[in-house]
């Protein structure tokens, strides 16, 4: 049994007000971090789920730049990220090898 | 869950591969390595492949989960399924479910079967024992199938 509160925010304000209150806060999005065997879980505190915040996802190729949100799965970039595109990425990639 | 709708009392840090096969008994999805690196626990969220392993049963509210059992067909194999089967695209079996699962998602959304697309898709999901080139085949023949099935169906509406 754990001392876990469990928090879904869905918008950046509600994010904010729980990083901002008095309680440990564990973070979980794609779950690298939290859910990897050899880590320790947490026992106590807030676990706040990052999934159901669509400020923090998406991907925005309209501008000079191109704006990946930190949510954003790796799975949703790849469809941009492999192809022969080098003027696509420059800003990204300067000298990857994934760019031929 | 598999077009039905399931309610289960977890603990927040329940695995949603643990929830399916340990409370569900959804045990055709295997963990193998329990990081997201293999792709055994490979399930279908709103039709995208998703190492279930590493998702919490409570980011699954709302959402609409596949599992390998979901996608029989009149209690029959998949065509999916059934390519794997042609190909003898298995050995011991424990990556198939994962294979299968991913190898699905991917075929929703890229319908054309292309082969370097199939084993990019496929780029998560390890086997350790039969090799990967019959899988990409199987995969592709079932990309081939699929769209001749979509085009006679649409013939037949027509």
């Amino acid at each position: 049994m754990t001392l876990l509160n469990v928090c879904r925010p869905t918008s950046l304000a509600e994010l904010v007000a729980v990083l901002r209150g008095a309680d440990p806060v564990h973070l979980i999005a794609g779950g690298t971090d939290l859910l990897v065997g050899s880590r320790a879980l947490p026992d106590a505190g807030r676990l706040v789920d990052l999934t159901a915040l669509p400020a923090l996802r998406g991907i925005d190729t309209t501008g000079p730049d191109i704006r990946i949100g930190a949510a954003t799965t790796v799975a949703e970039i790849g469809p941009i990220a492999p192809r022969p595109t080098p003027a696509r990425l420059p800003r990204i990639l300067p000298k990857s090898r994934l760019i031929p | 869950m598999n077009g039905r709708e399931v309610s289960v009392i977890a603990d927040p840090l329940d695995r949603l591969s643990y929830i399916l096969r340990d409370r569900l008994g959804l045990t055709g999805l295997k963990e193998g390595c329990c990081e997201g690196e293999c792709g055994a626990c490979t399930v279908l969220v709103d039709d995208h492949p998703v190492a279930s392993c590493l998702m919490l049963g409570l980011q699954a509210e709302g959402v609409r989960i596949t599992t390998i059992e979901g996608l029989t067909q009149g209690g029959g194999l998949s065509g999916l399924q059934q390519a794997f089967l042609t190909y003898g695209a298995v050995q011991c079996g424990f990556c198939t479910p994962g294979m299968v699962m991913a190898a699905e998602g991917h075929l929703r959304a890229n319908p054309d079967g292309d082969r370097a697309a199939i084993r990019h898709a496929l780029a998560g999901n390890i086997c350790r024992c039969t090799g990967f080139a019959l899988i990409v085949d199987a995969v592709e023949s079932g990309a081939v199938r699929r769209l001749a099935d979509l085009s006679n169906a649409m013939e037949a509406g027509a």
